[in-house]
């Protein structure tokens, strides 16, 4: 862990930043400095804290420790107006418009000019809001619906939104994942202009061929730690994915037995499609194995999962599911029944009742199973239940009474994971289980699946942490535009390697002469 | 400050402490309050009120409304009682002379049907249910008059019409003291203890919650969230129905405007009675303990002599306070919310922040 690279004219500096949330450190001792005028990527992968050190700058959150500096001086920045103030703005990945509002509303909002009489001056913010568009080269009608526009187009309205407020430091959020390949030039171009303009811009993303095409320096943060910051052209992608990766403390994975070839096919896909995401996808899961899928956000997993959970309509393809052809699950309802689970990526959103008890959570999908003779939920069975759950996953809580709100996100999981045991599924699909999971619950989730599946349940696994995905399961499915593009059995491939083939099969080798020409535009961003 | 961990049960259960206080208050304001007759006056008063708001807090469960249920109620009773008396006057029915107790199906039907009218225009049509009944509201009072011709159904010195009062004023149960109770009430407080058994022990109750606690996540769970949404509103509307049964045989003699302003009266009831508008959180005994609540006010302002305007401007008043109660609620429920959300906040930063 070197010193930050010193440069005369720093416009923003972390000096020992700390930043914790509960117990868990997610920006820990980072420093690093910024130059004015420069186009500074900050890489790493997810969760390793890049967003925490941006919504600190951004006013979002406060610093635990450490300083921030900004133009030389230690600053608190309090909130996001104080940053803004300051001449800070955020480019948030989960854009920030007002859908119902035009263009110059959004830029204007909350600074909207007013006339005679503390009237809205509707024609000078929109003049003004022009005027701003076409210093950024960019052809938008002020007056358009913000909800009318495509994506990159919406990040134009953000980044004019930036410029009227004379930001001189702009902080883009991961801004490429939903843009295609003519709009990421687009900004790009921008970007530059900006940049040859005087301003300073931060640009986060863990897609490092973008990064390569666009940024003058990179530096990369790992596990909330930083690592170091090179200029572009004295470091290389693989370079930069060593760092990245690193050595981080080692969550053991199970070992896994190989699945036994004769056992039953319980899940078979054949050309399932669901525009524009998905498909024809094809695959198939036997009994006890613990199929992955890996693919950047957009590849389609999300969408196949949701679609083999009833969620989704498919437009094509089978289904077949335990020998049963054309049993495509088309309500989650209908998805129980037949045998699947979904434990889902956003559990406070779809995993739970948050306000409800561990017996409630736990009992939700199987009520009809918990009835006495009247009809009325039997309490005793429902409390064994949920004991029994609690138990068998070693929730930590003093009773099953208690409101999973109160638990921790290791022990929230749990009571997901024991809510979709208690259906007892033949196909259980993990989305992302460790997510918010401490290193300790992340270990029991994986040694979980790896019983289950001894148990002959089938497993289907992803995660937003590909040597998760690579040290869980049996096979590897790599997701990229919709499409199954490579399948790879256990030990087969590194992380490296996958990551390269979820953005496309893009060795670095090539990348790095296409870095060479500017960037071929039509670079995968999927 | 341990006492704060009682703070959201006491208010839980605040209605009840309350209604011992009014109670005692009016108790000293008038001697005539703590009669038999006046104690029995409250509770015919409060029993078609309690039977919309056994309805309406299925509907308030789920997250969403039922403002027609006084139009529903209106339409059945004079529906009920137009079919079984003669087209002349002084009865003015439609001179079918339908044996009353068919006639009495009927309406409840008619009420399950509209429920279900209602309910699939909300789910399968993606309607707004707060319009959809708003519009419920209007038509169905409309349909009223259009049967009428504005006027009055008397079903009086009708004697098939008795059927009717059977229910709106008939002496069930004799209990030391307080009586003859009705079997109007009777029959509210039964359905109070059906639906409080519904909600509570069934699995048709849990799931109400889920879909007014987090609709997303009881759909991801596999309740069929559409399904049971028509299923409260064919609820509520037969209860509405049954409420129209219950009113007609009290008043005898039926009004188009019958019903009519009742539905502030349900809404306040069950929000006094601790049913959150935002769905997925309330109880039934508490809806109940609102009902008697609004009346024992209403009636007990009237023995005091106080001026109707006042009534109107008191039983505001409640709602507001019922309001804010309701607020504290949530603010101390908050101090163990946040350590949660904090939790689980720092695990999804520390190891796979979503933004990140």
């Amino acid at each position: 862990m070197g010193e930050p690279v010193a440069t005369p004219s720093e416009i923003v500096r972390l000096d020992h930043v700390v930043k914790r949330f509960g117990g868990i450190t997610a920006v820990n001792d980072v420093s690093f400095a910024v130059a004015t005028g420069e186009i500074h990527a900050v890489v790493g992968e997810n969760g390793a804290g890049k967003s925490t050190i941006m919504k600190m700058l951004a006013g979002v959150h406060l610093p635990d420790a450490g300083t921030l500096l900004l133009r030389g001086d230690p600053v608190v920045i309090s909130d996001p107006l104080d940053a803004r103030r300051r001449g800070i703005s955020i480019v948030f990945q989960e854009l920030n418009l007002f859908p119902h509002l035009s263009v110059a509303g959004n830029v204007f909002a909350n600074r909207e000019l007013s006339g005679a009489g503390r009237l809205l001056d509707e024609r000078r913010m929109v003049a003004e809001t022009r005027h701003i568009l076409d210093e950024m080269g960019v052809e938008l009608d002020p007056r358009t619906k913000v909800g009318k526009l495509a994506v990159g187009e919406k990040q134009l309205v953000e980044i004019a939104r930036a410029l009227q407020q004379e930001s001189d430091i702009v902080i883009m959020d991961e801004p490429n994942s939903a843009l295609n390949a003519a709009e990421s030039e687009r900004l790009f171009d921008l970007l530059r202009r900006l940049r040859d303009r005087g301003i300073t811009i931060i640009y986060v993303s863990h897609r490092l061929e973008e990064v390569f095409a666009i940024a003058d320096r990179i530096t990369v943060i790992r596990d909330g730690r930083y690592q170091w910051t090179r200029p572009i052209a004295e470091t290389t992608i693989p370079d930069v994915i060593a760092a990245m990766i690193g050595r981080r403390l080692e969550e053991t994975f199970p070992d896994r037995q190989p699945v036994d070839p004769a056992a039953r096919v319980v899940l078979e896909v054949r050309g399932l499609t669901c525009p524009p995401t998905v498909g024809p996808i094809d695959f198939a899961v036997r009994s006890g194995e613990i199929v992955g899928f890996a693919g950047l956000e957009g590849s389609g997993i999300d969408e196949t999962l949701h679609v083999l959970f009833g969620l989704g309509k498919p437009t094509g393809g089978d289904v077949v599911y335990r020998g049963q052809e054309g049993g495509r699950p088309t309500s989650p309802f209908d998805a129980i029944r037949q045998g699947f689970a979904l434990i889902p990526a956003n559990r406070r959103e779809e995993g739970l009742m948050t306000g409800w008890s561990i017996r409630r959570n736990a009992s939700l999908c199987v009520l009809d199973d918990l009835l006495d003779r009247v009809g009325l939920i039997d309490r005793t069975l429902e409390r064994n239940l949920a004991d029994g759950y609690v138990r068998q996953l070693s929730v930590t809580t003093d009773s099953i009474d208690k409101r999973v709100v109160n638990l921790s996100g290791g022990n929230q999981q749990k009571v997901v994971v024991a809510k979709w045991l208690a259906t007892e599924p033949t196909v259980l699909i993990l989305n992302d289980p460790t997510r918010g999971v401490d290193i300790g619950a992340k270990s029991e989730i994986y040694a979980l699946c790896d019983r289950l599946a001894r148990g002959g349940m089938a497993l289907l696994f992803t995660s937003s942490e590909i040597e998760e995905t690579l040290g869980v399961c049996d096979r590897v499915l790599v997701f990229y535009k919709g499409r199954i593009i490579r399948s790879i059995a256990r030990g087969e491939a590194s992380k490296a390697d996958v990551m390269h083939w979820v953005a496309g099969g893009v060795i670095p080798e090539v990348v790095e002469v296409e870095v060479a020409q500017e960037l071929d535009p039509r670079l995968p961003t999927a | 400050m341990p006492w704060r961990r009682h703070v959201p049960g006491l208010l839980d259960n605040l209605i009840w402490f309350i209604l011992v206080g009014v109670i005692l208050f009016f108790a000293t304001q008038s001697d005539k309050f703590l009669t038999p007759i006046n104690l029995r006056n409250i509770l015919a008063a409060a029993a078609v009120l309690g039977v919309l708001v056994v309805g309406q807090t299925f509907v308030l469960i789920t997250g969403n409304f039922d403002l027609s249920t006084e139009s529903t109620l209106g339409l059945s009773a004079l529906l009920g009682l137009w079919l079984i008396v003669p087209a002349v006057a002084p009865t003015w029915g439609a001179g079918l002379l339908w044996n009353p107790f068919v006639s009495i199906a009927a309406i409840l039907l008619m009420g399950a049907i509209i429920g279900w009218l209602i309910g699939s225009l909300i789910t399968y049509g993606r309607m707004n249910n707060f319009i959809v009944t708003l519009a419920m509201l209007l038509i169905l009072r409309g349909a009223m008059l259009r049967f009428t011709e504005g006027n009055a159904v008397n079903g009086l010195n009708f004697p098939p019409a008795q059927v009717f009062y059977s229910l709106g004023s008939a002496p069930a149960v004799t209990l030391p003291w307080l009586g003859k109770l009705p079997v109007a009430v009777a029959a509210m407080l039964l359905l109070f203890l059906i639906g409080y058994v519904i909600l509570e022990h069934r699995p048709f109750g849990r799931d109400l919650y889920a879909i007014g606690g987090n609709r997303a996540a009881a759909v991801a769970s596999g309740i069929d969230a559409d399904k049971r949404i028509r299923q409260v509103y064919v609820l509520s509307g037969f209860l509405a129905a049954f409420g129209g049964w219950m009113l007609a045989g009290r008043v005898a003699s039926v009004q188009v405007d019958l019903g009519e302003g009742y539905i502030f009266q349900v809404m306040a009831a069950a929000v006094i009675g601790g049913i959150s508008l935002n769905g997925g959180r309330g109880k039934m005994i508490g809806a109940l303990g609102g009902v008697l609540l609004l009346s024992t006010i209403d009636r007990g302002l009237n023995l005091m002599q106080v001026s109707v305007f006042w009534i109107q401007v008191i039983q505001g008043l409640i709602i507001l306070i019922a309001m804010f109660i309701d607020a504290q609620k949530v603010r101390f429920r908050a101090p163990v919310v946040d350590t949660g959300a904090t939790a689980t906040t720092a695990g999804t930063a520390a190891s796979t922040a979503p933004a990140d």
